[in-house]
C-alpha cells in the first residue's frame, strides 16, 4: 500500500515538473516569436522609409546614407544590432520630417503626405513589437528566477533574455544636421 | 426661443394634459367598475370595461403622438446642430447582429434598441442606439428576468487597421463573453498591459497579442482610463472589424421626453444636447478624430505599402 502511495506521488511530482518545464519552453517560444514580430516590423519600416526617400530623391542625400548603413545590419543580427537599425531608421525619419520643412512642394506633396503617415505607422507597429517582446520577456525571465519554475529552468539550461532598449539617442532632443 | 418652438412646447403641454386626462378617467372607470361589481349591477360593470379599454387606447395613441412630436421635431433639430450626415430614426436602433457577431457580449433573448442615431462627431463617423439585452426564463410558476445590458452602445470608425478582435472590459461589466480559455473557441489570450492601474481598472482579451499593443498604445490607454473614470459605469470597449463598439451601460434611455413633469423648453434641450454630448465626448476623449495611415486610401493612389 506504502508503495502504491509513494509511486503516485512521485508520479504527481514528476507531472508537476513536467508541466514547470513546459511552461519555461513555452515563455521562451513566446519570446521568440515576439522577437521574430521585431523583425517583421523592422523590415516594413524600412521598406516604407525607402520609398519615402525615392520621392524624396535629389533632397535628402544624408538620410539616404543613414539608412544604406542599416543594410549591412539585416542579417542574423542581435539585438543590440536590432536596437542600433531601429534608432538608425528612426534618425532617417526625424531628418526626414526636418527636411521637408524647406522644402514646401515636397511637404505638400500627397504621395509624400501619404507615406509619412505610413512610417509613422511603422513606427506604431515597431513600437507594438518592442512592448510585447518585452512583456514576454519579463515573462520568461521572471520564470527563470521565481521558484519553483526556476528548479525546470535551471534544468532546461535556459538563460535570461534581453530586453529592448530604447536607444539613448532617441531620448535625446532632435539635433539638426543641416 | 423661436416661434416654432413655442408652438412645439404648445402643443406637447396639450398632449400631456389629454394623456394625463385620460389616466383620470382610466381611474373613474376603475372605481365605477368596482362599484358596478359590489352592487350587481352588471350593465354598469360592462360600460365601464368599454370605457377603460377605449380610453386605454386613447392614452397609449396620445403618449405615442406625444413622443413621435418630441423625437422628430425637438430631438431631431437638436441632434441636426450637433452632428453632420444625420441619420435618426426613433422607432429603430443597431441591429442585435451587429452586437452578437463582434462576440463581445451575452445577448440573451430578448433584444430591443431604439434611437438609432448615426452621422458624423468631429469628422468621426459613428452610430449609437439605446440598447436593452435581457434574458427572460420561465420554470412555468415564475419567471425571471436578467438584464444583461442596458444603456446606450456606439460603434465608431476607428483610426488603425486591424484583422483580430480585442475586447477591453471594465471588471464591473458583469455580462461581457469573457473569449477564449481552454474550452473557448475563440483564440483569445487575456493580457496584462504595462499600466497596472489599466490592469486594476480592465481585463484585456486579444485575438492577436501584436495587435493589442497596436492599438493599445500608452496613451490610449490613459483615455480609456481617464473615459471610464468620466462616465462613471463600467464600460465595454470592443475593437472589431476596424470599429470601436464602446457600451455604455448607464441604465438610461436617451431622448425620451417625461411626462411627469411639463415640458419646459430649456430644461428638455438642455438634457437632449447632454445626451447627444455622449458621442461627441468619447471621439474627442479617445482621440479618434487623429489622422493615421490608411492602408486603403494609400492603395488608391497607387502606392504599394
Amino acid at each position: 500500500m506504502i508503495w502504491i502511495i509513494l509511486g503516485a506521488a512521485v508520479v504527481l511530482l514528476l507531472v508537476w515538473f513536467v508541466v514547470l518545464y513546459n511552461g519555461v519552453r513555452r515563455a521562451a517560444l513566446k519570446v521568440d516569436e515576439a522577437e521574430a514580430g521585431i523583425d517583421a516590423a523592422l523590415a516594413k519600416r524600412y521598406d516604407a522609409l525607402t520609398k519615402l526617400l525615392d520621392i524624396t530623391r535629389g533632397y535628402a542625400s544624408h538620410e539616404r546614407e543613414t539608412l544604406e548603413r542599416v543594410v549591412e545590419l539585416r542579417g542574423g543580427m542581435t539585438m543590440a544590432e536590432k536596437e542600433e537599425a531601429g534608432a538608425r531608421m528612426d534618425e532617417t525619419a526625424r531628418g526626414l520630417t526636418l527636411m521637408a520643412e524647406s522644402y514646401p512642394e515636397l511637404k505638400s506633396s500627397e504621395n509624400f503626405k501619404t507615406l509619412q503617415l505610413a512610417v509613422m505607422d511603422t513606427e506604431e507597429h515597431l513600437q507594438a513589437a518592442r512592448r510585447l517582446y518585452n512583456g514576454n520577456v519579463a515573462a520568461y525571465n521572471e520564470r527563470l528566477v521565481t521558484f519553483p519554475s526556476s528548479l525546470a529552468a535551471a534544468f532546461a539550461k535556459a538563460k535570461p533574455r534581453p530586453f529592448f532598449r530604447a536607444d539613448a539617442e532617441q531620448r535625446d532632443d532632435v539635433k539638426m544636421r543641416f | 426661443m423661436d416661434d416654432t418652438s413655442n408652438i412645439l412646447f404648445a402643443r406637447l403641454r396639450c398632449l400631456r394634459r389629454r394623456i394625463l386626462l385620460g389616466w383620470g378617467l382610466l381611474a373613474v372607470f376603475v372605481i365605477c367598475a368596482v362599484l358596478s361589481v359590489t352592487s350587481g349591477f352588471a350593465v354598469g360593470l360592462v360600460l365601464c370595461m368599454l370605457g377603460f379599454a377605449g380610453d386605454l387606447f386613447f392614452i397609449m395613441r396620445s403618449q405615442k403622438a406625444y413622443r413621435r412630436l418630441f423625437k422628430e421635431r425637438l430631438v431631431r433639430s437638436e441632434l441636426e446642430k450637433q452632428f453632420g450626415d444625420l441619420r435618426y430614426l426613433p422607432e429603430a436602433g443597431i441591429p442585435a447582429s451587429s452586437i452578437e457577431q463582434t462576440g463581445m457580449m451575452r445577448m440573451g433573448n430578448r433584444y430591443h434598441a431604439e434611437d438609432y442615431l448615426s452621422g458624423t462627431a468631429g469628422g468621426v463617423p459613428f452610430e449609437q442606439s439605446d440598447v436593452c439585452i435581457q434574458n427572460v426564463t420561465s420554470n412555468g410558476k415564475s419567471t425571471s428576468t436578467v438584464t444583461y445590458f442596458r444603456g446606450r452602445w456606439l460603434i465608431f470608425a476607428f483610426n488603425k487597421r486591424f484583422t483580430h478582435n480585442l475586447l477591453v472590459v471594465s471588471d464591473s461589466f458583469s455580462y461581457a463573453k469573457r473569449p477564449g480559455g481552454f474550452f473557448g473557441k475563440d483564440r483569445s489570450e487575456r493580457l496584462s498591459m504595462e499600466s497596472e492601474a489599466f490592469n486594476d481598472a480592465f481585463k484585456v482579451y486579444a485575438q492577436d497579442a501584436h495587435e493589442a499593443y497596436y492599438i493599445l498604445t500608452p496613451p490610449l490607454m490613459e483615455r480609456l482610463l481617464a473615459l471610464n473614470a468620466r462616465l462613471g459605469c463600467g464600460m465595454l470597449f470592443g475593437f472589431c472589424g476596424n470599429r470601436l463598439h464602446v457600451a455604455v451601460p448607464n441604465g438610461g434611455d436617451a431622448f425620451e421626453p417625461s411626462l411627469l413633469s411639463q415640458p419646459k423648453p430649456e430644461a428638455a434641450l438642455e438634457k437632449i444636447r447632454r445626451e447627444a454630448e455622449l458621442v461627441r465626448v468619447i471621439a474627442e476623449m479617445l482621440a479618434l478624430d487623429r489622422r493615421l495611415f490608411d492602408t486603403e486610401g494609400a492603395e488608391r493612389k497607387g502606392l504599394d505599402l
